[in-house]
């Protein structure tokens, strides 16, 4: 009993030292400067669909960003402007995103690795891979994305914009829409390409 | 095969052809796009939010317009042609 007792005591002061050494930054959909980015390069038409509602919760040890980090970035897929209001209705329709009914990109952060720092220091940008999980229109897969991380202590500078000590993310990676169950009609073929460009890039707070 | 067009006919023809030439001067002009566009994505550079991207308000001529305005040029220009040749038949007669 004792030893059982013993053993919730250290796998307790473990967790407690863990969630301690994790440093929490957000940031919502209201800051319309953090974005999410979809670009598709197909040989009759260059699209490129720019969504300003994301939002963002990630936890980070900033002694070491391999330290179990976790996370997740979310976007409005119905809030996505392709530059031509008629094209944004289709890509919100039934028959592309099906925004009604999935009206998030959601992707949750299970892991950083070949970090070129594990250690997160004022004003200096961080490049790695963040594994995880991307959920859209309904479906999951794992992904791997280039992630760029910056770190800025707060300062004078920074509170004029805004409070706390910040958390620049920007990330890049390639999804197949085939792979998420969307198919690109025959109408408009040649003008999509199957292979999206997506990158994300927001700044995150500690600030309560 | 030839088809006779009296002076009236020959100006339509150049007036199509210069208005024509005209829309894709002005779709070159506009930097060649396929599309029309009203809004154009441009790249703001911030220090603290690095480079994002933003939607502006702008209008581009597209192919697409310089074709559509082309046909009905030339549809509007058959039309007129049409009566300007029954204007010379009749005052063939």
């Amino acid at each position: 009993m004792n030893l059982n007792f013993q053993n919730i005591f250290i796998v307790f002061i473990i967790l407690t030292a863990v969630s301690f050494a994790q440093t929490k930054f957000s940031c919502g959909p209201d800051d319309e400067r953090n974005q999410a980015v979809f670009e598709s390069n197909a040989p009759l038409e260059d699209i490129v669909g720019v969504s300003n509602k994301l939002s963002a919760d990630v936890s980070i040890d900033l002694s070491d960003i391999s330290n179990n980090p976790n996370g997740y970035v979310k976007v409005e897929l119905a809030e996505l402007k392709t530059g031509i209001d008629l094209r944004d209705r289709h890509l919100r329709s039934a028959n592309w995103l099906d925004t009604d009914n999935y009206p998030f990109a959601e992707f949750v952060l299970t892991g950083i690795s070949q970090a070129s720092s594990k250690v997160l220091e004022d004003g200096t940008e961080v490049t790695a891979s963040a594994s995880g999980n991307l959920s859209i229109h309904g479906v999951t897969k794992k992904i791997t994305a280039q992630i760029k991380l910056t770190f800025f202590k707060e300062s004078d500078k920074t509170k004029s914009r805004i409070a706390g000590n910040l958390l620049r993310v920007s990330a890049d990676f390639n999804i197949k829409l085939s792979d998420y169950n969307i198919s690109i009609p025959s109408m408009v073929a040649g003008k999509v390409d199957e292979n999206i460009k997506v990158s994300a890039n927001f700044v995150a707070s500690d600030f309560k | 095969m030839s088809i006779k067009l009296n002076k009236n006919q020959k100006k339509t023809v150049y007036v199509a052809i210069s208005l024509i030439t005209l829309t894709l001067v002005i779709w070159i002009l506009y930097g060649a796009e396929i599309f029309t566009k009203t809004e154009v994505l441009v790249e703001i550079e911030d220090e603290l939010f690095g480079t994002t991207k933003e939607w502006r308000k702008e209008f581009v001529w597209g192919l697409d317009l310089s074709l559509i305005i082309s046909a009905i040029t030339v549809a509007v220009s058959l039309v007129v042609m049409y009566f300007q040749k029954n204007k010379r038949d009749k005052n063939e007669s």
